[in-house]
């Protein structure tokens, strides 16, 4: 908090000059940046691996010794909480959030460098203890990634005793990475923007951060206090969240708590928690269909107030995890209404982005299959959030693989297409060099018709009211031989999409290490990250001065002008148009 | 180019997959039909949108498609466009909600008519109570669980010793006959769905939650726990039998009240010696068993166990497989013993001195120990059973009985009976085991306790 | 507001105010902006507590710690000593940030010096304060209400810890030579920091002795009860 703006500095003050002050203890946003990709990436390769495992116990039930009830639980529990905090929240908001903010609004970097730092290794800390917790006395807590009390902190629950604990610990490290990653963005969006950069000129990228950091700094500290309370329950033997109960057959000395309470904490973060992965996404899949669609976005304007009015909704919406938790059945009432309201401008995001394709020139670019692969994925999984989101249908349907399936279509492939979209996108910036164009393209192919086939079958099971989180299913009578059937195909797609990604990391190793150098900008985007002096951007970014911004990020084929694209920090008076156009009476002039 | 193709594809295949899969609702067995309008409405008009909106996403990008002759056409926005999609969204999503908040209404207001019947789950096993005469649920608190008392009823509280007892998975319940069913859990978080009924509700400890339904069509559904609770989660199963009015008040009379259960007859152990001694011969004057004869060591059993044992031997749901020769035996003594003294038998039993059969197998105890994690929790750290989860001591008993066991649940000889819940449930939990070797290091490793 | 009739402008038209429209320039320092968020994050976080605590209050096993004579802080001299102590501290930092608005050098030092000190025997303060609830029986996992009590003041004097630690830094940095003009930024948010979290106790001095019958009104009042 001690720092002078980055921009109030000489720009080259803090040049570091050692190998570690340069990568390790780097205070350089894009260091840091691909610091915490790299972390994310790596905790997000162990949990597709959890989710091979438990997949294979689920389609070839008993086939496999190698894991058990306590394992399953423990891997269902741990896939859950890394991609969703460590990998998601993490790479979206740590990863990209650090390269492209200071790039994208035009500063030199981070406005609390130091605090950025500290930001990373704290975040590394919190997954190193997340990944202890595999090898402490009774592994990890098997409870769910919801961690309910008061099964998650009493024996007959996998990872009870330590597990538990050093999940919780891990979380609480993570929160204070991410505030004090969070105050720096949403310090530098506010105040380290360029001359000319107003906030309706920023890229939809720098809003879906934006708003997900305001987001993840309001809804974290209820995950935090949640995690707090649960472990004076579990350590001191409070009763926050613990009422009177037998545990396995003995008396316990809890008393009087409210296990309700907890899940109202937890989902006050929870539900925020989707939109602080989905609102980073939906901002950079609109940049990169802007771009391939040599386009403008479509409804800039509503675009920004749906994310915004997405990111204040998000908060008044979370019981809707709890409509059979068995609080006061008529907060249904409410909580169904808000959330179908979430729907609209959910849905006209949707429509803005079909429509900056339509009469667009469309480049199909892997980023750009991505993106449109995302608006597919997406569309599907926020309509099946219609269903569970309408209280009465989420009777039948929570708790089962409907559920299981809507969520990730929702908020796993979905924002993974949008990374994928993203690294394949802004690849060329970070290392001068882009990803090999078909192993991308296999890539893109596998991993979009893979989890398809992955979740589309995975809704119809949850139909059938197959339940989630059991290890077996045990003999049932209203489950058909051809649903098991069902579920051991959706195994073979998981593994072959798991297989796919193998490419993905493949392409990146022999990118960096084969690939020529590409163009400068060589998808000719006008938005102010790619117009550095240098690329990849040195340290500082901008050379002796910061530019000027004189338009916003979609100046994409203008009508008269010669290029099909207008650089944001390029003025008026150097736009070159074509001879004999009379820019005066084509609107644009016009306020 | 190709992008388009597979999406109007996929779009293609999410349709047959929906008209013409075998996968669906499970056909309704009380009255939410609602519920399944609600579904359909919402799947019309979301199908409509998921038609529409990747249909014209897949023409745009066949139509748009890069040529280096074209230029984008410019237009940062369409304002009355955007106001027509928001207003259509906007009806779409209305006509999804009303329904939805209509059929709420009538889930959340239970009729006056509503028989009240309670619901109890503990990890991992489902008990019913009933009101009995007055019509009232007594009082309970998890405080007052113990082995004598099960279902942790209050017994300061008149209202609850007229209260039937359902110490069963199974519930019966009148056909046509609306339902309230008050939820209530002694341990941790669990959950009552039967898939059939549509509607489910958690048990959350220190408070009671409810649903109601009206079972509309006779038969029998599974009770699933759908909340995460704990290890064996999975293996929580109950059902419901639905049946006549005559069928039920029948099957309900067979119950005790709370009353009943709480007034225990003094057992007489002079005379469960004596009835012992048809027993000597096989398990030993001791009671320790005897593995040439196949006989178990009874020494750490508790009656609870025992007596519903030779319950399972008489009624047929254990020892019924042929093969099984020592289980045919005891099927065969078991009909021929006396209910009535029973009691007094297993009191005896019980107030034998504990005696430890040492272990004949061998096997890699560490490994053992890390597979006995899965049955920690029910049988407790030192094997010695628990009896408010129904489950046996293991420790001090043959291992070549456990192996018998083991392996007969595991190829379905014991525990395949609907009646037999527990015996589901190791028959779930013994799949884990996988091979003889590891059958072996687990059975080593319960010897050494 | 003007946020929001920011939020309507039409950023494809040309600008005839040209593009210096937006001058990031002077205006408020970003770490009073960063300061701001952080208070805003500590405040939700209690606020979460508290909306538990006030839910926890009318549970039947919530006995609080005040209302009968024997109940330990029926009267509190003790709080009210602690919080003479934090009072203090507040105005020692208050002493330091005029100090640099009047470019008193010394003035800074004492100022934060006393007033780091101060937390510092604030915290001291509250940790017998808690031995003496536990001597008195009155441990953390007796009773909601203790169990409180120690979260609440728990959480505060760690924030407050952490308050200390930026002042240590701010020390060094004058130690290192740094004029007030440089660490100006720095005291002011110290200082508002060191108000933020007095008058977050005096919020909790207020909650966490009150009656049984008190805490109904405040929880029927939120719509809790």
């Amino acid at each position: 908090m001690t720092h002078i703006a980055i921009a109030d500095q000489e720009p080259e003050l803090h040049h570091p000059r050692t190998f570690i002050g340069k990568y390790i203890w780097s205070q350089d946003h894009k260091v840091i940046a691909i610091q915490y990709a790299c972390t994310a990436i790596f905790v997000g390769l162990v949990a597709l691996m959890l989710s091979v495992v438990m997949r294979l116990q689920l389609g070839f039930p008993d086939q496999f010794d190698f894991i058990n009830p306590n394992m399953y639980l423990q891997f269902v529990t741990m896939h859950g909480m890394i991609m969703v905090i460590y990998l998601l929240t993490a790479l979206l908001l740590g990863g990209f959030g650090n390269y492209l903010i200071p790039l994208m609004v035009g500063t030199r970097d981070m406005v609390f460098p130091y605090l950025n730092m500290l930001s990373f290794w704290f975040y590394f800390l919190s997954v190193l203890v997340l990944l202890a917790s595999f090898f402490v006395p009774g592994g990890p807590t098997g409870a769910g990634w919801t961690l309910y009390p008061p099964q998650s902190i009493l024996e007959g629950t996998p990872g009870s005793g330590m597990g538990i604990v050093m999940m919780l610990a891990s979380l609480a490290i993570f929160i204070i990475a991410f505030t004090m990653g969070g105050l720096n963005y949403v310090s530098t969006i506010l105040q380290a923007r360029t001359r000319g950069m107003t906030l309706m000129r920023m890229p939809l990228t720098i809003w879906g951060i934006f708003t997900a950091t305001i987001l993840g700094l309001f809804a974290f500290p209820a995950l935090l206090v949640s995690a707090i309370m649960m472990l004076f329950d579990s350590i001191l033997g409070t009763s926050f969240f613990m009422p009177a109960i037998v545990s396995l057959g003995e008396a316990t000395d809890y008393e009087g708590g409210s296990p309700i309470l907890f899940q109202h904490l937890f989902w006050f973060f929870g539900h925020p928690e989707v939109y602080i992965v989905a609102l980073p996404a939906f901002g950079m899949v609109s940049d990169v269909l802007s771009v391939h669609a040599r386009k403008n976005i479509f409804g800039y304007r509503m675009m920004v107030w749906a994310i915004v009015i997405i990111g204040g909704l998000s908060f008044v919406v979370w019981a809707h995890h709890m409509y059979v938790s068995g609080m006061n059945p008529y907060f249904g009432f409410f909580f169904a209404t808000t959330t179908l309201i979430i729907a609209v401008p959910t849905a006209i995001k949707v429509y803005n982005w079909v429509l900056t394709l339509w009469q667009g020139n469309i480049h199909l670019t892997v980023p750009m299959l991505f993106a449109i692969g995302f608006i597919f994925t997406f569309t599907h999984g926020g309509l099946s959030g219609l269903f569970l989101g309408n209280v009465v249908i989420d009777l039948p349907l929570s708790d089962t693989f409907f559920v299981v399936a809507h969520f990730h279509m929702v908020m796993g492939v979905s924002p993974i297409m949008v990374l994928f979209a993203a690294i394949y996108h802004w690849f060329p910036l970070v290392t001068g060099k882009q990803l090999n164009t078909r192993l991308g393209m296999i890539h893109f192919w596998g991993t979009f018709i893979g989890t398809y086939a992955i979740y589309l079958p995975m809704h119809y099971i949850g139909f059938l009211g197959v339940p989630r989180r059991y290890y077996a299913l045990g003999d049932t009578s209203f489950i058909p031989d051809s649903a098991h059937a069902l579920n051991a195909n959706i195994t073979i797609a998981v593994i072959i999409v798991a297989l796919f990604q193998l490419i993905f990391i493949f392409n990146l190793f022999w990118t960096i290490k084969r690939e020529p150098k590409s163009r400068i900008n060589p998808w000719d985007a006008a938005s102010l990250e790619w117009h550095t002096p240098d690329v990849p951007p040195h340290h500082g970014n901008w050379g002796r001065e910061l530019p000027t911004v004189h338009r916003w990020a979609y100046d994409y084929s203008v009508p008269g002008v010669v290029k099909d694209f207008i650089p944001q920090h390029v003025p008026d008076s150097e736009v070159v148009y074509e001879p004999g156009y009379d820019r005066f009476t084509s609107g644009r002039e016009s306020t | 180019m190709y992008i388009a193709i597979v999406i109007v594809g996929l779009v293609a295949i999410t349709l047959i997959l929906h008209f013409a899969s075998p996968w669906w609702l499970t056909p309704l067995a009380s009255n939410w039909s609602l519920i399944d309008t609600t579904i359909e409405i919402s799947f019309w008009i979301t199908g409509f949108v998921f038609i529409a909106v990747n249909l014209f996403l897949a023409w745009t990008v066949w139509r748009y498609r890069h040529n280096k002759d074209r230029r984008s056409h410019y237009e940062p926005e369409n304002k009355k466009l955007e106001i027509w999609l928001t207003a259509l969204t906007s009806i779409g999503v209305i006509a999804m909600l009303t329904p939805g908040l209509i059929v709420w209404a009538k889930v959340v207001h239970v009729p006056d008519n509503a028989m009240e019947v309670e619901a109890i789950g503990q990890q991992w096993q489902w008990t019913f109570r009933f009101p009995g005469e007055d019509g009232v649920l007594g009082a309970a608190n998890a405080r007052f669980v113990s082995n004598a008392n099960r279902f942790g009823l209050d017994p300061s509280d008149p209202d609850g010793a007229d209260d039937i007892l359902i110490e069963h998975h199974r519930l019966h319940l009148p056909v046509d006959q609306p339902v309230k069913l008050v939820l209530r859990s002694n341990d941790v978080l669990h959950n009552f769905a039967v898939p059939q009924f549509r509607v489910k509700m958690d048990l959350v400890p220190g408070t009671q939650t409810y649903q109601w339904f009206t079972p509309t069509r006779e038969g029998t559904f599974d009770v699933l726990c759908e909340e995460l609770c704990g290890l064996a989660h999975y293996t929580m199963k109950g059902q419901v039998q639905v049946e006549t009015e005559p069928a039920f008040e029948t099957w309900l009379e067979t119950y005790p009240t709370f009353a009943d259960v709480q007034s225990t007859n003094a057992v007489n152990l002079a005379s469960g010696e004596t009835r012992y001694q048809s027993c000597a011969g096989c398990h030993g004057a001791d009671g320790q068993g005897n593995d040439a004869l196949n006989a178990p060591n009874l020494t750490h059993l508790d009656s609870r166990y025992m007596a519903r044992q030779l319950q399972h031997y008489r009624n047929g749901i254990r020892g019924t497989e042929r093969a099984d020769s020592p289980g045919q035996t005891m099927a065969t003594i078991a009909q021929s013993t006396d209910v009535e003294s029973e009691a007094d038998l297993l009191a005896y039993i019980e107030s034998l001195d504990p005696v430890d059969v040492g272990g004949t197998l061998s096997g890699d105890v560490s490994n053992g120990q890390r597979l006995y994690g899965a049955c920690i929790a029910c049988h407790g750290a030192q094997g010695d059973g628990k009896v408010l989860l129904s489950a046996p001591a293991l420790a001090g008993q043959s291992d070549l009985y456990l192996k018998r066991q083991l392996e007969h649940f595991s190829m379905g000889w014991r525990g395949k009976h609907p009646e037999d819940q527990f015996g589901t449930q190791m028959r779930l939990m013994t799949r884990t085991i996988h091979s003889p070797e590891r059958l072996r290091d687990l059975l080593a490793y319960i010897a050494t306790l | 507001m003007r946020g929001f009739s920011a939020l309507t402008e039409k950023p494809w038209l040309a600008m005839p105010q040209g593009p210096m429209q937006f001058d990031p320039e002077g205006g408020t320092p970003s770490a009073q902006i960063a300061l701001r968020f952080l208070l805003m994050v500590i405040s939700i976080a209690f606020i979460l507590i508290f909306v538990t605590f006030l839910t926890r209050s009318q549970y039947p096993d919530f006995q609080a710690l005040a209302g009968e004579p024997w109940l330990p802080f029926n009267q509190s001299p003790r709080l009210w000593a602690t919080t003479a102590v934090l009072v203090a501290a507040s105005a020692a930092m208050h002493w330091a940030w005029r100090s640099v608005k009047t470019q008193r050098p010394d003035g800074v030092m004492l100022g934060i010096s006393v007033g780091g000190f101060l937390a510092l025997v604030f915290i001291m303060a509250q940790w017998t304060t808690w031995n003496y609830l536990v001597n008195l029986g009155y441990g953390v996992s007796e009773n909601p209400a203790n169990a409180y009590f120690f979260l609440f003041t728990g959480l505060h004097a760690l924030h407050l810890f952490g308050g200390v630690l930026a002042v240590v830094r701010v020390f060094i940095r004058i130690g290192r030579g740094c004029s007030i003009s440089q660490v100006a930024v720095a005291v002011k948010a110290c200082t508002t920091y060191w108000h933020y979290l007095l008058a977050l106790w005096l919020l909790l001095f207020f909650l966490l002795t009150r009656t049984p019958e008190t805490y109904a009104i405040i929880a029927a009042a939120c719509g809790l009860g």
